[in-house]
């Protein structure tokens, strides 16, 4: 019963997308086809849920046989633990949210039964990657999520600057997955086997910080750092809000960011005997938590807001990795989805009223033209600055407890400063789009879709801190034991960040204009998120450029040129003897005889 | 009196390559018929040279042969050279080159 439900949850979104795909369909009908197979795939998550709520066991099924080669097999095998089951519900919950909410944001978008069919495949691929059961098949998942969400960030192609967006993305996770594929074979070729449980086993077994597993381990997660956009492979991100916000909201916040996070966790045996590993994804990740909040500090763009907020949070769910408090990760994971895209759908009702205005500073005063938004901006910005009580709290708390029982006290004090930096630039957002002075209304009401869904993901915000039971009994973890400073400082720090932030509201820091010179240049350099961008561009982009240009005639074809142009040079010379004048073919032969001949005299005759 | 052999060989040899020289120099088609025979009539020669040194009748019999080709060759060749005159007024090999062999 279960296998077969488990079966179905991804082949719905699949049926869902192909049939969008490839019909032609009236917008009611197609809306209809979109939305239930995502709403039966939640139903059927939720019915397992309320089955396994007891006592879980994993949960295995199997589509069939993919392919056989002499004793290796794989198959499209599913396995459902207590980390894919939380994984699917946040991916068909929060995403058949979205999906309802994007009936309406995309209700006379003139793509909109190819959006609903890219977003099904979306899920579809998603489903498939937390829940494979061998690394082939979710790097298969892997590969269709990073499909579809190249496919959603150029979803407006006419626009030049989206398809850059998209190619930006696509080539920046597809450097990580080139090391993610290699990371994979390694693993194949020491344990024999693409089966993820064989090799949690296997890795269990082996010393630890053997070369091989630190090797194949640091490819994985440079795999996942590309998908989840960690330090050095972030930069995509931002670019990536080009798509619709849905699409921001589903894709880029709640879940196939979250990928990289689920295959660490997933792989949690394998990375436990790969230390060296585990503490460079501790830094990293927080290099990336303090570079996202640093940078989102400045931004004047709306979703590039958010965009950054979201590296950052990611940043801290690595942290959270890299420690050990896998537990504490699949959290925060699961949290950041419900306020991660409360946020981004509020923003994107906010744009979809304000006639696609993205500016803050050119937005003020909302909070009573838009009760409903301003209420999700605030619940779900204060769950994401970690206010006592809300969602954010109890798993940022968790991560950072963690960090600080593991003896990472400069990492702890990097996690409490991001936590600062996120609550300044969750109070600026909030101050400068709600208060203050009025200055552009609304042009239509918000759509009743949109409210009732912002409602649901609001109570999801405020009540979804508890951890789940099924990550708990995956991931057993002590509670860590905290010091006064250690216990309150975190908690401390978002109010002291609010309060700063409203002075600096209330004297226009914000707004003022920037006058001295190094002020100004460091702003830009934190408007562009560190300026990765510009440091690519002359590291890679330019020298690769320069290499076309060199190469633009193909060195390596010029031999081939060359036998082609001597072959020509040849057939001239020898066609140039076919000239039909009967005089020089007599002379020719005579030539030929004579000499010939002479040949044969002066060497006797002999052959 | 007998001539000596070598003077018969060099004589045809020479003949035959007045007819080379006639066939590649000169432009003229009646005149390249003309070293055509000419050649004939120096390969003729030496099979006649041939037969006084050898018993039997070999070298006779060839140059019988020999003759009756050349004369076919020639009615042949001269019907061949009125026709091409009457067609392009002119017998000149490198204007009648231009039928590309």
């Amino acid at each position: 019963m279960l296998e077969s439900l488990l079966l179905l949850i991804p082949a719905l979104p699949l049926f869902g997308a192909l049939t969008l795909l490839c019909l032609r369909l009236p917008r009611q009908v197609a809306t209809c086809i979109a939305l239930s197979s995502i709403g039966l795939s939640a139903l059927a998550v939720l019915f397992i849920q309320w089955q396994t709520a007891s006592d879980f066991t994993p949960i295995k099924a199997s589509w069939g046989s993919w392919l056989t080669v002499d004793t290796f097999e794989l198959n499209f095998t599913f396995y459902l633990d207590g980390l894919s089951l939380m994984m699917i519900s946040i991916i068909c919950g929060v995403g058949w949210l979205i999906h309802i909410f994007s009936a309406a944001f995309m209700a006379t978008d003139q793509g909109h039964q190819r959006f609903f069919a890219y977003l099904n495949l979306f899920v579809a691929a998603m489903l498939v990657l937390v829940l494979a059961d061998n690394l082939l098949l979710l790097y298969l998942g892997w590969e269709g999520v990073g499909l579809c969400s190249y496919l959603l960030i150029g979803f407006w192609h006419t626009k030049r600057a989206n398809n850059i967006a998209a190619n930006k993305a696509f080539i920046m996770t597809r450097v990580g997955d080139t090391a993610m594929l290699i990371g994979l074979l390694l693993l194949f070729w020491q344990f024999g086997s693409l089966n993820i449980e064989h090799i949690n086993q296997q890795a269990a077994q082996l010393p630890s910080n053997g070369e091989l597993v630190n090797l194949s381990c640091l490819l994985l997660f440079i795999g996942a750092a590309g998908k989840s956009a960690q330090f050095p492979l972030q930069n995509w991100l931002p670019d990536a809000m080009a798509g619709p916000t849905p699409v921001s909201a589903l894709i880029h916040a709640a879940t196939m960011v979250t990928a990289g996070i689920y295959l660490i966790a997933r792989h949690a045996s394998l990375f436990a005997s790969a230390l060296e590993v585990l503490n460079i994804i501790a830094i990293v990740g927080t290099i990336t938590l303090l570079l996202g909040a640093s940078a989102a500090m400045v931004q004047s763009d709306l979703k590039r807001i958010l965009a950054y907020s979201t590296i950052s949070q990611l940043g801290y769910m690595f942290l959270a990795l890299g420690v050990g408090a896998n537990a504490a990760a699949s959290f925060h994971l699961m949290t950041h989805a419900f306020f991660k895209a409360l946020l981004f759908l509020a923003a994107g009702a906010l744009i979809h009223c304000l006639a696609h205005q993205h500016n803050i500073y050119k937005m003020g005063g909302l909070l009573k033209k838009m009760p409903i938004v301003s209420v999700a901006f605030i619940i779900g910005c204060a769950a994401l600055s970690a206010l006592p009580m809300l969602s954010g709290f109890f798993s940022k708390e968790l991560i950072l407890s963690h960090v600080i029982e593991q003896g990472h006290h400069w990492l702890w004090l990097g996690g409490v400063l991001g936590g600062f930096c996120t609550a300044f630039y969750s109070a600026r957002l909030i101050l400068l789009v709600f208060f203050g002075p009025v200055q552009q209304v609304p042009d239509r009401p918000i759509p009743k879709l949109m409210s009732v869904v912002m409602a649901c993901l609001i109570l999801l915000s405020l009540l979804g801190g508890i951890l789940p039971a099924s990550i708990a009994l995956q991931f057993p973890a002590s509670t860590p034991q905290l010091s006064l400073l250690t216990h309150y400082l975190p908690i401390a720090s978002p109010f002291l960040a609010i309060t700063l932030a409203y002075v600096c509201w209330r004297r226009g820091v914000f707004t003022a204009p920037i006058t001295s010179p190094f002020r100004k240049n460091f702003h830009q350099v934190l408007l562009d998120g560190w300026r990765f961008d510009s440091l690519y561009n002359t590291l890679f982009v330019r020298p690769y450029f320069s290499l076309t240009r060199i190469n633009r005639h193909d060195i390596i074809d010029t031999f081939y040129r060359a036998i082609e142009t001597m072959m020509v040079a040849l057939h001239r010379l020898s066609s140039s003897t076919q000239n039909g004048s009967l005089r020089l073919y007599n002379a020719s032969i005579i030539l030929f005889v004579v000499v010939g001949v002479a040949w044969l005299i002066l060497t006797g005759g002999a052959t | 009196m007998t001539l000596p052999l070598s003077w018969l060989i060099s004589f045809s040899l020479a003949l035959f390559a007045i007819g080379v020289f006639g066939v590649v120099a000169r432009r003229n088609l009646i005149f390249m018929l003309i070293s055509i025979e000419i050649m004939l009539n120096a390969v003729a020669l030496l099979f006649v040279a041939g037969a006084t040194m050898h018993p039997g009748s070999d070298g006779q019999i060839i140059y019988l042969l020999i003759l009756a080709m050349a004369a076919a060759e020639i009615a042949i060749g001269l019907a061949l050279v009125i026709t091409m005159f009457r067609r392009w007024h002119s017998l000149d090999i490198d204007i009648l080159s231009k039928m590309r062999g």
